[in-house]
């Protein structure tokens, strides 16, 4: 062992630049995916840091002995959402609530950092009136979930527990609307739980994207790995060739790869971190931005994936050595390429078979898991199916084409279909993914933007008779206004132009003792998630971008250290270098681009079924053309831009002389 | 009467790398259906010398004309025009792009110089009988022997009817017998394209079937034959 240590230490000292060039790509190949994973499980873990912190809020019924009263609600403030705690304690040791230094008394309230903010000279006195009490401390960090949060603490006397006949299912405040929860003796605050704040679709849609991108990261991960496997084959041939036994070639190989590996999980840890900082300060979700910390995954999450990275680049790079340890003068020659079968596209059919069974499943049982289980496997079959695309587009474009870029790009499909594929897998996968959000969130629910309108929520059907009485006792003191009944029995009142609405909401509830909410209000949680979902969108989608740009670069930086005397012999009898540099560029964005098209279509096919699993009865809504173009134009040159990214490479390689290569 | 003359003409040729001088003040013509042997130790500077006859590399002092017309001094963009149009090589591995097929590889230059793509396979078709190399025209590099492998590499420098065929120690990789019909072919080709011929070498006998020897060390010519 101590020699193989030794000779893979001499193999990278003295492979000199080329070795260098080598152990940056894969370095770079690992760390690009090991930042993704980090930053898609450090967002999970922020959304379940972040219900956690909101948990003491939702009153969990006593075990013990109760020591006081609680209740939860949400009230709007200016189109805005705050959450309001009320307590009363019915003993003389009530639990301390977190971010506060006692129990509230009667009439007291503190409110978040954010939420005194909010309340101007008018408002604060409009509040206090609406809570019936007076505002006297703030909540500390470790009572809100984010810095944004509007949160009030009220201490009111006047609660009694709701009696245990009315008492509502947990279930009924799912969905985060401003129905009240009963009233709840309690005798602690819970530490950690499910919030019915943060509706499930935000924990859903985040291990959705986290599936999306993920998968072709670890698909990434692999060929990060295998980058420079040909030439590395071709040494440690040489090796065996010499008289190297099969495990001192393997174990050579697998030092060489995780020396490359360790430091590219080192540069990704570092990226990831960089992310993270851009995440909580510039990106709101949830109402509100992250803190750094919340978006720190576990060291025992954090050691799963890195030491899980470094086991997948290894045991890729071995794979990819069983040739050189079976028939290594077949590698030194480099007689041997793979051609795709088409039984590939039966693991496609499969995949996509699996997928659709799990809809009725998911319907029926509620098990989300199995359907993001379903949709994963649907991404994993892409790159299975990809390469079978790119032999067909390299057949495609030699007879379609004339020049020699076409002609050399499309044979350098057909000769290697696979290697093709891999560095661009991560592009026909956002396809995948931009389809698969271009029609989810175009089928999200229309939101109402409507302040000029307060409705009185009647909360359910058959409840008429409190519209007309509304209606009536309201009519004197409204002269003017226009009401409005829906067909569920909801009163709604026009307000005049320019109306202060929370001045007028309290003189409405004054009258009818029921707190009426602006249409915009009534649609906060749509909004909050419609907003969140679009802007999402956009960081998945850029994040897998950027991945896939990257991706491609290496892979055809990778690709052209393979070639660099060929490349540098047809540069010697005068080829230009923007031909060299073209035919790259074609053999990246011709799959690219029909993949692509392909693909966004099977993506929007799979967020439709995805939509109908959670929600069976919603209208799906086909996304426009255009949009589904431009992700095509973006992977297209996303692919072109990442091949750009090799040029430097190329010229390196073309301004060595020959013999030195 | 039109007097003949060298279609390559090389005066005063120095090239140095650093302290190293590669060539030193080297005078030499190339004529049209002639061969040239380049001899020499390892590192005596043949390659430098072909590189800078085929206007890869500049000279540090001297010229190079191409049929009267000076290409030392040319923008590189048009010596590489130049070696498209006007120049053939062939190196000691073939370096035939390995995804293409042996007719593609041949027709490859003529798809640079713009030739439309039937016509360029149609003339690329044209060399693999002659050459012995007929049936072997839609296999990949990987799949020809090394002697068939050069055959098509010379295919693919005769191809464009090029004034001068530079070859990069052409048979170094090849066993005696193969040299032999490989450097046969090499000069019956470049003699019914009417061109010149430069050929780096380490072999005696290569050098012996050349028209003019020239021997190189530390940069200089030593002999001529």
């Amino acid at each position: 062992m101590k020699n193989i240590l030794s000779l893979a230490g001499s193999l990278l000292r003295g492979g000199g630049r080329r070795t260098i060039l080598d152990l940056s790509l894969t370095v770079v190949g690992v760390a690009i995916p090991v930042a993704v994973i980090l930053l898609v499980v450090g967002t999970v873990t922020g959304f379940r840091e972040r219900e956690n912190a909101m948990a003491w809020r939702e009153p969990t019924p006593a075990t013990a002995e109760a020591t006081a009263l609680q209740r939860r609600s949400y009230q709007p403030w200016k189109g805005r959402r705050v959450d309001i705690v009320e307590l009363r304690a019915i003993e003389s040791t009530p639990p301390v609530p977190p971010g506060m230094d006692r129990f509230p008394r009667e009439g007291e309230v503190w409110v978040s950092p954010a939420l005194r903010e909010a309340l101007d000279e008018d408002g604060w006195f409009t509040f206090e009136q609406r809570v019936g009490g007076q505002i006297v401390g703030l909540l500390e960090d470790e009572a809100l979930a984010h810095d944004d949060e509007l949160v009030a603490v009220v201490g009111n006397g006047s609660l009694e527990p709701t009696p245990e006949d009315e008492l509502l299912p947990y279930d009924h405040r799912h969905g985060g609307g401003f129905l009240p929860s009963d009233v709840l003796p309690v005798s602690e605050f819970a530490e950690s739980g499910e919030d019915p704040g943060l509706p499930l679709l935000y924990m859903v849609s985040a291990w959705i994207a986290g599936a999306l991108l993920v998968a072709p990261s670890i698909s990434l991960l692999g060929a990060g790995a295998r980058l420079t496997a040909a030439r590395r084959g071709r040494r440690l041939a040489a090796l065996r060739l010499a008289g190297a036994t099969s495990g001192q070639v393997t174990a050579l190989a697998a030092l060489e790869t995780a020396f490359g590996a360790v430091l590219g999980i080192g540069l990704g840890v570092a990226v990831a971190l960089v992310g993270m900082a851009v995440v909580s300060s510039r990106i709101p979700l949830g109402g509100g931005r992250f803190s750094f910390s919340d978006l720190l995954p576990s060291p025992l999450a954090v050691s799963v994936i890195l030491v899980g990275a470094l086991l997948v680049a290894v045991a890729s790079a071995l794979a990819g050595l069983r040739e050189v340890r079976t028939t290594p003068l077949g590698v030194v020659r480099q007689g041997r390429r793979k051609r795709p079968g088409w039984r590939r596209f039966l693991v496609m059919v499969v995949a996509w078979t699996a997928f659709i069974a799990t809809i009725p499943f998911t319907q029926g049982t509620g098990e989300y898991v199995v359907l993001v289980a379903g949709l994963a496997v649907v991404i994993l079959s892409i790159s299975t199916v990809g390469p079978v695309f790119a032999w067909f587009m390299g057949w495609l474009t030699i007879r379609l084409t004339r020049g020699p870029r076409g002609l050399v790009a499309g044979r350098r499909l057909m000769a290697d279909p696979i290697g093709s594929f891999r560095p661009t897998t991560g592009l026909v996968l956002i396809s995948f993914v931009a389809g698969f959000l271009l029609l989810s969130s175009a089928t999200l629910p229309e939101v109402s933007t409507n302040d000029s309108a307060l409705v009185l929520a009647t909360f359910g059907p058959g409840d008429r008779s409190d519209a007309t009485e509304w209606r009536q006792k309201l009519a004197d003191v409204y002269p003017q206004a226009t009401f409005d009944e829906s067909a569920h029995g909801d009163l709604a009142i026009m307000l005049p132009p320019g109306a202060d609405v929370e001045a007028e909401r309290a003189r409405i509830a004054g009258i009818t003792g029921t707190f009426p909410l602006t249409e915009a209000e009534l649609d906060f949680e749509n909004r909050l998630f419609t907003d969140d979902v679009r802007r999402a969108v956009w960081v998945v989608v850029a994040i897998a971008l950027i991945q896939a740009a990257a991706a491609t670069g290496v892979g055809s930086a990778a690709s052209v250290l393979e070639q660099a005397n060929t490349l540098a012999a047809l540069s010697l009898t005068g080829t230009p270098t923007s031909q060299l540099q073209g035919a790259r560029a074609l053999q990246s964005a011709i799959p690219i681009t029909v993949s692509s098209a392909v693909f966004v279509t099977l993506g929007a096919a799979a967020g439709g079924l995805t939509i109908v699993g959670i929600q069976p009865d919603v209208t799906i809504v086909v996304p426009s053309l255009v949009q589904a173009a431009l992700v095509v134009v973006a992977a297209a040159v996303a692919a072109v831009a990442g091949t750009s990214l090799s040029r430097p490479v190329l010229q390196s390689v073309l301004t060595q002389p020959l013999a030195e290569r | 009467m039109t007097l003949e003359r060298p279609v390559l003409i090389g005066r005063d040729l120095t090239k140095r790398y650093g302290d190293v001088t590669a060539i030193d003040a080297v005078d030499i013509d190339v004529w049209r259906g002639s061969s040239i042997a380049l001899t020499g130790p390892s590192g005596a500077g043949k390659t430098t010398l072909l590189h800078v006859l085929a206007g890869i590399i500049r000279p540090d002092r001297g010229t190079v004309a191409l049929d009267g017309v000076r290409i030392d001094s040319a923008s590189d963009r048009e010596r590489s025009r130049l070696r498209r149009r006007h120049f053939g090589f062939v190196f000691q591995e073939g370096y035939l792009v390995p995804e293409l097929t042996a007719l593609e590889n041949v027709a490859l230059p003529l798809l640079l110089l713009g030739n439309p793509k039937s016509q360029a396979l149609r003339e690329a078709q044209r060399w693999f009988e002659p050459f012995g190399i007929g049936g072997l025209e839609h296999r990949r590099p990987a799949e020809l022997s090394g002697g068939q492998a050069q055959r098509v590499a010379i295919a693919r420098a005769i191809v464009t009817g090029p004034s001068v065929v530079f070859a990069d120690e052409p048979t170094a990789a090849l066993d005696s017998e193969t040299t032999h019909r490989t450097m046969g072919l090499l000069e019956s080709a470049v003699r019914h394209a009417n061109a010149g011929l430069v050929v780096v070498t380490h072999d005696p006998e290569v050098a012996a079937r050349c028209d003019v020897q020239i021997s190189i060390l530390d940069g200089r010519l030593r002999q001529a034959a």
